[in-house]
């Protein structure tokens, strides 16, 4: 009987396995055919594509309560691990299974937890309605811009996916091309330049970021005095820290580093300028998983990378961090406020939005964390949903303008729930995803020691800049007298005046999400927060107390009250002093 | 002196050298028949040479094995590495030059290459500065004939002319280099003299010290020329824009590849990977530092994409210089083997080269290939929308591109994780003379370069493939330069997701450098080869010795 359901698990996880290698490879494998197919095959076939990762991603999800039951908060679920690149001499045993002794170890080394699931999860669910949209946009070259977007795919659902860091900085570095070629040839007029842009922009950051991975790996092979380079994340996220381990000085160095490559994905507000840009270029299906699933690729590089890999240096920049991330929340709706074109009006509310996925993550509290990863799920849903809508009005009126259109809810009912559904959701309403999110992310930044009361007023306004603006551009373009370019609405590529069924069907799934995490949140934290104490909170904890104890003798000595209260050291009493040197 | 290499060590190389005869002689035939079977010959002969280098041993095993070592060569796995990797090239570029230069100079143009190849050979081993300098000539002095005969044009003859001036100059300096380094020494042997200039230079102030450390300098500077670093870059772009393209793809390895490895055995016996003089560290911590920054740069303007490749060549030679710098010891001189290829700087820069010249070459080939209008490709706007015209060559010349770039997972990004990696590796471990804050910041001065890079780079791709064009350019109907442009692509694509043989290689490759370091240590008990320890008045003898 046990060994029976023993076999039944371990094919268990060897499905989970090829279902993880199949959301990687089989878009991969799809991009290829679709290029090489002809031409009315080409959508079918990519949609077709996007709807089995889709699956398979939903069907892994439903693995994950069980794995985590069976092998704890870090489990993985479809864990494989196979040496990819390693040069070094290698010892032999007697089952002919070689382990490489030293040298450089690079490992395709794929697994889902609790905190990558649910980003999966969104991409899977983007991409299939990504595809959806682009049904009648595209018209030109389509094998290729069904192959690109396939190509896209697969980098994402590998990022996500990847544990060992070197491998992560590929797939991140790869999500490049496709959208590099996907703005660049069916962007908008100013595309070239904005591509130009983007790739520039991500490829200067991240390549620091390289010099900090290739840093930590070589530092890890000589804290642990042995002569095996890898870049597995475990191993690198468990480093010692303090006195013979990593220093402060290097942490802080190499929070920099990974800094400048995921700030610039965020977008952090000094460097956000490609973004608006790249959006308003992008087509639709661009801009969604732009917004959707690469955004989300900076804030998810600080949570798995950033903080366990470099804690001390998380713990000591944390408050320029909420600085930065405040600053993105006011300009980014300042800037929403006086846009007149919509397109680029979300993409600042994108700026602004992911300041408080930011900001709840270095409050460095379970809460804002678990926040912060609900936001940036919430943030994929409504931002990628509001595109699609923005989307579907280009289509049929050429404009983005806001001055140039107006009281389309008489011209198009159905599409006027649905702008006005997902810009609720957007602005946190409660009883929609947004405000589950926003409240424990803002809450965090409240009762954080390194945070504080300051960081969350400020937070705060940018709720309320957020509803002005984006009340304000939906009055404009939903009530108010009917407003229409000439000649327009532009019904040539089989559309109606109002959403098509085929348009609804790509909103329904969105709006029935924006619903459901609304009202049950815990279908992501329930499994979230453990993995999140486990993976990141701990390593935060032990850098806290390393920092506790490298200053413990100066405190003691110059006021050793704070640390004699009820017997046990105060980490805001500590902390709070080492942030402020 | 010790017993004389046997012949059968020298095989590959003779095989060459007679082939280059051959075809010589084939070329200058009176049938259109007999002079077509110059590129044949050329392509036998270096299959039969590679052959010669794979079954060393059988062959050996034939004609009785002999000495391996003397006459100024010592054969290693640092020779095996060269020696594959350039037959291998020189298929590619006799492939891409199949139908270069006018018929009946064909074989004297592809005669010019067998010997430059054949120079190539000779550097793996040449264990003799003597010896050295020959075979750097013999590299260099058959690719200014080649860069002339490439053409029909006046614009070749300036650049083979300017080529020849300047690679004349840099061949006296570095002589004169070699000079000082046999005065202080009294050997012209290099593993021979690594001890003794190891004692030299542990003496600064003294005037033997000074002599050496000129000597090290000036050859080092001299070879500056072949990798073409800073400031001695002036004649790329012109050398590039005029040679015809294939010739500018083969200018772009094997140079290079010659100036790498002669400059890690100047580096050898330097003792710069042991300690090492801190003026050798910063002479080429700026050569480095100053060639990738002001080659991108000079690259970020250009609009002809063969002056673009040829000043990226110069970045390219401060990245293989960051590498070179680092040396085999990065990682710490470890009991357990080191940490191998991001601990091995000059592991990293054997394969970087390969990786580089097999990138190079497939860009120029294309470029080659494509004509717009009737004249070769040159510019940005003649390559503009060449996806719709020819998607496969489109893909490739991007596909090239993007390795140049760095961009992961091409090979060229497995070479920037060996440079950079094994710099930082070298400033974590303190194996070299300086301060290990300069190193990363030469590092950090590396990555921000290929990101520069990417901006030209990415230029490229967009005109190819994002741009469209009323008369987009048209590729010849040239099966060996198509197949040529193909196969690069192709082992573009095995180092992208199969590196682990090239890296292993250019890993075995290196030992031979820490063999030798290792090896006088032995020695030192005995009297090293030629000569006693040079005594404190070593000008005076050396010179009563001339």
């Amino acid at each position: 009987m046990t060994s029976c359901r023993r076999t039944l698990l371990v094919s268990q996880s060897l499905m989970d396995a090829l279902g993880l290698n199949l959301l990687i490879f089989l878009p991969l494998i799809g991009a290829v055919v679709v290029w090489v197919a002809r031409e009315s095959l080409a959508q079918r076939l990519a949609l077709g594509i996007g709807v089995v990762t889709f699956l398979i991603s939903v069907g892994l999800w439903l693995q994950l309560p069980s794995v985590m039951e069976r092998g704890g908060p870090g489990a993985l679920v479809g864990e494989n691990n196979v040496q990819w690149i390693a040069v070094g001499e290698r010892i032999v045993a007697d089952d002919g299974s070689s382990e490489l002794l030293n040298g450089v170890a690079l490992h395709y080394h794929v697994g889902l937890d609790a905190i990558s699931m649910p980003l999966v999860v969104l991409t899977g669910l983007l991409v299939p309605l990504s595809v959806l949209c682009s049904f009648t946009a595209i018209r030109t070259r389509v094998r290729e811009y069904y192959a690109w977007l396939l190509g896209l795919t697969a980098a994402m659902f590998g990022v996500f996916a990847a544990r060992d860091v070197l491998l992560f900085y590929i797939f991140f570095e790869f999500t490049l091309v496709p959208l590099y070629f996907l703005i660049g040839i069916w962007g908008g007029p100013q595309r070239r330049y904005a591509a130009n842009k983007f790739f520039l922009f991500t490829f200067v950051g991240s390549v620091i970021t390289f010099a900090g991975i290739m840093y930590l790996g070589l530092r890890a092979a000589q804290i642990e005095g042995v002569d095996l380079i890898s870049f597995d994340l475990a191993r690198l996220s468990a480093l010692l820290l303090g006195p013979g381990g990593l220093t402060v000085q290097e942490q802080s160095l190499l929070f920099l580093a990974f800094f400048s490559g995921f700030a610039i994905k965020v977008p952090f507000f000094p460097l956000h300028t490609w973004l608006p840009l790249a959006h308003t270029e992008a087509p639709t299906a661009g801009s969604v998983l732009l917004a959707g699933v690469l955004l989300k690729l900076g804030t998810y590089g600080f949570l798995r990378f950033s903080l366990p890999m470099v804690p001390e240096g998380a713990l000591v920049w944390a408050q320029f961090m909420g600085w930065l991330a405040i600053a993105g929340i006011i300009y980014g709706a300042l800037c929403c406020w006086v846009q007149s074109d919509v397109k680029k009006l979300v993409a600042y509310s994108s700026v602004s939005h992911l300041g408080f996925c930011m900001l709840g993550m270095f409050s460095l509290l379970p809460i804002g964390l678990s926040g912060s990863v609900l936001y940036m799920v919430n943030h994929g849903i409504s931002t990628g949903a509001l595109f699609l809508v923005v989307g579907m009005i280009y289509e049929r009126y050429h404009t983005r303008d806001l001055d140039k259109i107006g009281g389309l809810a008489w011209q198009m009912p159905v599409m006027a729930f649905f702008f006005v559904l997902f810009v609720l959701s957007s602005i946190g309403l409660p009883g929609l995803n947004g405000f589950v999110s926003e409240f424990t992310v803002l809450f965090a930044a409240f009762n954080s020691d390194l945070l504080g009361v300051w960081y969350g007023v400020l937070g705060a306004s940018g709720i309320l800049l957020g509803a002005i603006y984006m009340l304000y551009a939906t009055g404009k373009v939903l009530f108010g007298p009917v407003k229409e370019p000439e000649g327009t609405p532009d019904l040539s590529a089989g559309l109606t005046r109002d959403l098509t069924p085929r348009e609804v069907v790509i909103l329904v799934p969105l709006a029935i999400v924006v619903v459901w995490l609304g009202v049950y949140p815990r279908v992501i934290t329930d499994t979230l927060d453990p993995a999140l104490q486990t993976q990141v909170l701990d390593r935060v904890e032990d850098a806290q107390i390393a920092r506790m104890a490298r200053e413990a003798p100066r405190i003691a000595h110059h006021e050793p009250v704070i640390f004699g209260i009820e017997g046990e050291a105060v980490p805001g009493a500590t902390t709070v002093e080492g942030g402020a040197q | 002196m010790s017993a004389p290499i046997s012949i059968a060590a020298l095989i590959p190389e003779l095989i060459l050298l007679v082939a280059g005869c051959v075809v010589l002689i084939v070329g200058q035939a009176r049938s259109h028949g007999g002079r077509a079977a110059a590129p044949w010959v050329t392509l036998i002969s270096l299959a039969a040479a590679l052959f010669a280098v794979l079954w060393e041993e059988q062959i050996a095993n034939l004609l009785g094995s002999g000495s391996r070592v003397g006459n100024g060569l010592a054969y290693g796995s640092l020779a095996i590495f060269v020696r594959i990797s350039a037959i291998e090239l020189g298929i590619l570029f006799t492939l891409v030059n199949w139908s270069q230069a006018r018929e009946s100079e064909r074989g004297e143009y592809l005669a010019m290459m067998l010997y430059s190849l054949t120079g190539l050979l000779l550097i793996g081993p040449a264990d003799n500065l003597l010896v050295l300098f020959l075979a750097l000539e013999l590299v260099s002095i058959p690719t200014y004939i080649m860069v002339v005969l490439s053409r029909t044009n006046v614009k070749a003859l300036e650049a083979g002319t300017k080529y020849f001036y300047l690679g004349a100059m840099s061949a006296a300096i570095m002589a004169y280099g070699f000079s000082f380094l046999y005065g202080v020494t009294g050997s012209a042997s290099i593993s021979g003299t690594i001890v003794v200039l190891r004692d030299i230079l542990a003496q600064p102030g003294t005037l033997q010290y000074v002599l050496a450390m000129v000597g090290i300098l000036l050859s080092i500077g001299g070879l500056l020329f072949k990798l073409a670093a800073v400031p001695l870059h002036l004649y790329v772009a012109d050398v590039y824009q005029g040679a015809a393209s294939p010739v500018a793809g083969l200018l772009g390895f094997v140079p290079k590849a010659a100036g790498v490895v002669a400059l890690m055995k100047i580096l050898l016996l330097a003792g710069h990977w042991t300690g090492g003089q801190t003026v050798v560290f910063w002479l080429l911590w700026i050569i480095a530092a100053v060639s990738m920054t002001v080659g991108n740069l000079l690259a970020l303007r250009q609009t002809n994409i063969k002056r673009m490749l040829a000043y990226s060549g110069v970045a390219h030679a401060g990245y293989m210089l960051v590498g070179l710098m680092a040396g085999p010891f990065a990682g710490g001189d470890s009991i357990f083997g080191g940490i191998g290829f991001m601990g091995k700087g000059t592991a990293a820069v054997l394969y970087y080269v390969v990786i580089y010249g097999i990138a190079n070459l497939g860009a120029f080939a294309i470029l080659g290939l494509l004509r717009n209008r009737d004249s070769e490709c040159e510019t940005l706007r003649d390559v503009a929308g060449l996806l719709r015209r020819e998607p496969a060559l489109a893909l490739l010349f991007a596909l090239a591109m993007f390795t140049l770039m760095g961009l992961p997972p091409t090979p060229g990004f497995w070479g920037k994780l060996g440079l950079f990696g094994s710099a930082l590796a070298a400033a974590q471990s303190g194996a070299l003379a300086a301060p290990s804050e300069w190193i990363i910041a030469l590092v950090i001065i590396g990555v921000l370069n290929s990101a520069l890079a990417a901006a030209y780079y990415l230029r490229v791709i967009a005109a190819v493939l994002l741009y469209d064009n009323d008369q987009p350019a048209r590729a010849m109907p040239r099966e060996a330069q198509q197949i040529g442009a193909l196969l690069c692509g192709f082992l573009l694509l095995i180092f992208a997701f199969w590196p682990n043989g090239l890296i292993a290689q250019a890993e075995s490759g290196t030992n031979e450098l820490i063999d030798r370091l290792n090896a006088p240590a032995e020695v030192a008990t005995q009297p090293p080869p030629v000569g006693s320890p040079p005594p404190l008045d070593a000008e005076v003898a050396s010179a009563s010795r001339r």
